[in-house]
């Protein structure tokens, strides 16, 4: 139940992003700040369209915010 | 304990619910048992017991509400994607409670008093709404 196999760097690239707050992510992006906690811990793979989101907020590739890890 | 609107709903339902048929069993399960209980003794308890359920839960949902309209954050009043998926997952699995308590209630309709029925029925309801509000405050701390 817990974990997910999908990766993320959302917490790195928060910081070099002015430091930016979760609570500023999860504004900018349109869930809760606890769903962006769950996304940065991986307890919680966001959506096609809010993963599209985040990458657009701090203008990098969708690979390069998140990865899969099918091992 | 940072939680989002969404769990700290599902807390205020499942104490306010909790205490409230834990409450009516207690006093009115064991004549039920014994086959004393008739609906004259707990029609008005039951509907009284239903109406404070709902008057508790809308003050403070209302409360809850107003402190994070105060933040200003949308997301946290309307819930998100996050919050949808938990509660469609909680409810799926809180279905096959409800199901079962519903076939017990079939075949309680044919062997037992329709006042033994009634309360099967609703202890099913209880039990499935139990359900679903411990599974959503699950994934909320453990991850979906």
């Amino acid at each position: 139940m817990a974990g997910t196999a999908v990766r993320n760097d959302i917490r790195r690239l928060r910081f070099m992003n002015d430091e930016m707050t979760q609570a500023e992510l999860a504004k900018r992006i349109g869930v809760t700040r606890q769903t962006v906690v769950a996304i940065e811990k991986e307890k919680y793979s966001p959506s096609l369209e809010v993963a599209f989101r985040i990458a657009r907020v701090f203008a990098v590739p969708l690979e390069t915010v998140f990865s899969y890890d099918d091992e | 304990m940072d939680m989002s609107y969404g769990e700290k709903s599902a807390w205020v339902s499942l104490v306010t619910m909790g205490a409230a048929y834990a409450w009516y069993f207690s006093k009115y399960g064991p004549a039920l048992a014994a086959g004393e209980l008739v609906f004259g003794d707990i029609f008005g308890a039951l509907i009284g017991l239903v109406i404070l359920i709902v008057i508790v839960e809308v003050i403070l949902h209302v409360a809850l509400g107003l402190d994070i309209a105060r933040s200003g954050a949308d997301a946290e009043v309307t819930g998100d994607e996050r919050d949808a998926l938990i509660e469609v997952r909680a409810n799926s699995i809180s279905s096959y409670v409800l199901g079962a308590g519903a076939i017990t209630g079939i075949f309680c309709a044919a062997l037992q008093t329709p006042v033994v029925t009634a309360h099967v029925l609703l202890l099913s309801l209880v039990a499935a709404e139990t359900v679903k509000l411990v599974t959503q405050l699950v994934y909320y701390r453990r991850g979906i």
